[in-house]
């Protein structure tokens, strides 16, 4: 096991961070500062080609952060000045103050006395691996893609490592964490004649190279799906009873509830959520939950990028809506606790309420007998993308597979892609059997929108319910 | 000065076969808005190189002639001491001499000036641009009731170096605005409805701005009085503005060399892209670097290829394909850099004689998808219209789904184009095969 450190640079500055925040404090109503410096590698095998660079993920600098009469204004960089820091923030700071357009005025923002450190241990560290011992790895997997059918054309086999080191520093609270996350995917394509079709099996988790010891035991089954989708016919648009498998109720939970109940949204009057608190917005054998600290998964860390803690929040206790997710500035505005929610791209974004591991909890059923009550319907599986609509409750999934389910049986017909969309409620009070076991997913991203980028994973149990199919 | 300091490094290593460094420098305002009040503030300072090491060596196995050629791309933070540049520079080397790629040849320096729009940002403070970028955004908030309820803009300039081992020195500058906007109509409470829009521009142009908010706001209030999508079957879809470009972006995808030396494009040189049937608008399809008030463009691609419009589908036949040097390599094509952007020709029927077919068009999804390796499209309908029999009813929730190789050739284009940050290309498309599913 290896353990993650925050390294030499963030380590040098903290003094000069906390000198600053010092002297600055004794000129606005509150101030902080968070330091990151991110590294990672991204690995692509592909055919004839092997490719490694940094990661996306990878960022250096600070941000300043500063309430002044209720107004809150930042200042992002990443060449710290030669001379007086302070000084040279205070300067944007103030400009930024002085001009611009009619604020509004939040109450002050909390800085509650906090002294804390947390560095993750991952079983193989992958920063100081030998990329060329990942690239075999990865090699292996997508040659092995490759042999299983002549209808397989394309594949890929990517991964990437990321060790996050983060520094939050205000007058009260000092703050520094350092942990890992990887991901990887298989992808393939499969042409037969004109129709074309691809397909992907994710891995994902804090952790390090051990994540590629779970490629080679999805190769042939990656395979066999991929060539079966060439077989998949549309959709015959309409409701169906479906069972969802955990990565597309992970998917459900993300984008029904979770979006719906980040709290910045609440302030903008953006969210149908802040009506129904405290009333039944879901089947009453669901409950669903959201944390940094409520599961070991992408989305987990010790603070958020405002220094508040990660938390376990339960958003649904048995279909009743009891609690949104927030960002420092969302609680100040609403008079709430913040629950570790206020998360940024990178130093140089913005905090917004963001999910971080978000999903719904298990119940009492088997996958077996939610498939042996099924007259006619699909087992949803592999999502594609999803997109909420917090003010009106729609919902949009985007999924590439749908199992055919007949008289209690899979018939072994496919269909994709499948378009799943319906009204947020209806969908999970439709919600009538939940299994035992949950799974949680963090590969990939979840925008605000169509930007503003976090790591999160989301997850469940197989669920049945209703939804319209297309 | 960085710059110099990381290129002394990989010289003095003498490790680097070639070598690519890029400098970034953005400096940017944010401001974001709930109702019409300044929420909270941002500025960014940010510079940032990405260094690329190639190093080559012998295998017989790979590559025509028997050249190998690794490479690791890395980024180096600046204030970055000069140890620990060598440092990450030291491991790209090591990285990159472990690969065998089949060997290829970077760009070198072109005679030819590749031409940046000009920008009316040029010469305003950052503080005066963001204002009227404002004042544009909101002029038409609280049109006939429906509001804006936040709106968040980004505007920064970008400036850029390239700077190679082939003798490559150029450097450029841009403007990259972005704006999302959430607009409202109704009541509040269960009444009220909210749409969502976004907008990226390189350019001051305030009547564009202002027209893409009150295009918005009017959209709003016909959200309002929309009934549920109902059940319709052999309507074709009618697409406009940046949802018609993502789905013309499918054959600018599948005309990428790197797609077709991976053998996921769906076509390849030669082929005809409509597959010899239908009664579609024929396609011409032209890869260019830049296109005016587009902040996605660049004079040049990160290898420092200097970029000129190519042509890529001639009336339905594939003639280019848009190549870095690396894949033109690979497939013996001729290079014509890694170009973002895109004109697709016109067709042959006015927009308006479009619009007066009966069909369905999609103003709004809650997610618009094109799947360039299957061309499956579709998305959950927001807003629509349906055009039937002169009558034209506002309609939301359902989904539309189709897939564009079962669309091929049959796809009609308006004569009239327009400029979308993707694209200069027709401003509405009719897709005549897709499926319905019904709202409510």
């Amino acid at each position: 096991m290896d353990t993650c450190m925050l390294g030499d640079f963030l380590g040098s500055h903290q003094e000069r961070l906390r000198s600053a925040i010092a002297t600055l404090a004794g000129r606005y109503d509150y101030v902080s500062v968070l330091g990151s410096d991110s590294s990672g590698v991204a690995f692509r095998v592909s055919p004839q080609e092997r490719r490694v660079a940094d990661s996306s993920w990878s960022e250096r600098g600070f941000v300043f952060r500063v309430q002044q009469a209720g107004r809150i204004v930042e200042h992002a960089f990443n060449v710290l000045p030669s001379g007086d820091l302070a000084a040279a923030v205070a300067a944007r700071i103030d400009s930024q103050l002085a001009d611009g357009p009619a604020a509004r005025v939040y109450p002050p923002l909390p800085d509650e006395p906090a002294k804390a450190g947390f560095f993750a241990t991952v079983g193989q560290h992958p920063l100081t691996a030998d990329p060329a011992l990942v690239l075999d790895r990865l090699a292996a997997a997508r040659a092995g893609l490759m042999e299983q059918s002549p209808e397989i054309v394309f594949s890929s086999a990517n991964a990437e490592f990321v060790q996050v080191r983060k520094i939050f520093i205000s007058p009260r609270r000092d703050l520094a964490q350092a942990y890992v996350w990887g991901q990887a995917y298989l992808i393939t394509v499969a042409k037969r004649g004109d129709d074309t079709r691809e397909n992907y099996q994710p891995f994902s988790g804090r952790k390090g190279l051990e994540l590629l010891d779970e490629l080679p035991s999805a190769v042939a089954a990656l395979a066999k799906e991929t060539v079966e989708l060439l077989s998949a016919e549309k959709p015959v648009p309409g409701e169906y009873e479906i069972i969802a498998d955990p990565d597309v109720t992970g998917l459900i939970a993300h984008e029904a509830f979770g979006h719906g109940v980040e709290m910045d949204m609440f302030v903008k009057g953006r969210a149908l959520a802040p009506d129904y608190l405290g009333k039944s917005v879901a089947s009453p054998i669901v409950d669903m939950y959201d944390g940094a600290a409520a599961a070991d998964q992408c989305g987990s860390f010790l603070f958020d990028d405002e220094g508040t803690f990660g938390t376990t929040t339960k958003i649904i206790d048995q279909g009743i809506l009891v609690a949104g997710i927030s960002d420092l500035q969302s609680a100040a505005s609403l008079g709430t606790r913040p629950t570790g929610n206020g998360r940024r791209q990178a130093f140089d974004h913005k905090t917004y309420a963001r999910m971080t591991n978000t999903y719904i909890a298990p119940g009492k059923d088997t996958l077996e007998a939610m498939v042996a009550s099924i007259k006619r319907g699909y087992l949803l599986q592999k999502m594609s993308s999803g997109m909420e609509d917090p003010k009106n409750w729609g919902i949009q999934l985007v999924l590439t597979i749908g199992r055919e389910i007949v008289d209690g049986k899979l018939t072994g017909r496919m269909v994709s892609p499948v378009v799943c969309s319906g009204y947020v409620p209806e969908l999970l009070s439709s919600i009538s059997m939940i299994s035992a076991a949950v799974e949680l997913g963090g590969s990939g991203a979840c925008g605000k929108g169509y930007k503003e980028f976090a790591k999160v994973s989301s997850g469940g149990p197989y669920i049945k319910a209703r939804m319209r199919l297309g | 000065m960085m710059l110099e300091t990381i290129k002394d490094i990989i010289v003095k290593s003498g490790r680097a076969s070639e070598y690519r460094i890029s400098q970034r420098r953005k400096s940017g305002l944010e401001w974001y808005f709930v109702k019409d009040k300044l929420d909270s503030a941002r500025d960014v300072e940010t510079t940032l190189y990405d260094v690329t090491v190639y190093v080559d060596g012998l295998a017989a196995a790979d590559g025509a002639d028997g050249r190998t050629r690794g490479e690791c791309t890395v980024l180096v933070q600046p204030g970055s001491a000069a140890a620990e540049i060598s440092a990450i520079i030291g491991r790209a080397l090591d990285t990159a001499a472990g690969m065998k790629n089949a060997w290829f040849p970077l760009p070198k320096p072109s005679a030819w000036q590749p031409i940046q729009p000009a920008s009316r940002f040029d010469g305003l403070t950052p503080l005066q641009a963001m204002e009227a970028v404002r004042a544009a955004l909101y002029r038409h908030d609280g049109l006939d009731g429906a509001s804006i309820n936040s709106l968040e803009i980004f505007l920064s300039c970008q400036r850029q170096r390239l700077v190679t081992s082939t003798g490559v020195d150029v450097a450029w500058s841009s403007w990259v605005g972005f704006s999302e906007f959430v607009v409202n109509a109704g009541k509040r409470g269960q009444d009220e409805v909210e749409l969502y829009a976004d907008l990226r521009f390189a350019d001051l142009d305030e009547a564009q701005l202002s027209e893409a908010t009150r295009r918005q706001l009017a959209a709003a209030r016909d959200r309002l009085v929309a009934v549920p999508t109902p059940a319709l079957s052999g309507l074709p879809l009618l697409l406009a503005g940046k949802l018609a470009a993502d789905v013309y972006e499918y054959w600018f995808e599948n005309a990428q060399a790197m797609a077709v030396y991976e053998k996921r494009a769906a076509f390849g040189p030669g082929d005809d892209v409509a597959a010899g049937g239908g009664d579609g608008d024929l396609l011409n399809l032209r890869a260019v670097p830049t296109l005016a008030g587009s902040p996605l463009g660049a004079p040049y691609d990160l290898t420092g290829f200097a970029l000129k419009p190519v042509d890529l589908i001639r009336d339905n036949q594939v003639v280019g394909l848009v190549a870095a040097s690396k894949y033109a390599h690979y497939l013996k094509l001729p290079a014509t850099g890694a170009i973002q952007l895109f004109e697709l020709g016109g067709g042959r029927t006015l927009q308006a004689e479009l619009r007066q077919r009966d069909h369905l068009e999609v103003l709004t999804f809650s997610d618009f998808f094109v799947d360039s390796t299957t061309g499956d499209f579709g998305g959950e309908i927001r807003l629509g219209y349906l055009v039937r029999d002169g009558r034209r009813q506002p309609v939301y929730g359902g989904a539309v789904t189709g897939n564009l190789v079962e669309n091929r050739g049959r796809l009609l284009l308006s004569s009239e184009r327009e400029g979308t940050p993707m694209a200069l290309a027709p401003t509405c498309c009719l897709l005549p095969a897709v499926s319905v599913t019904p709202g409510g």
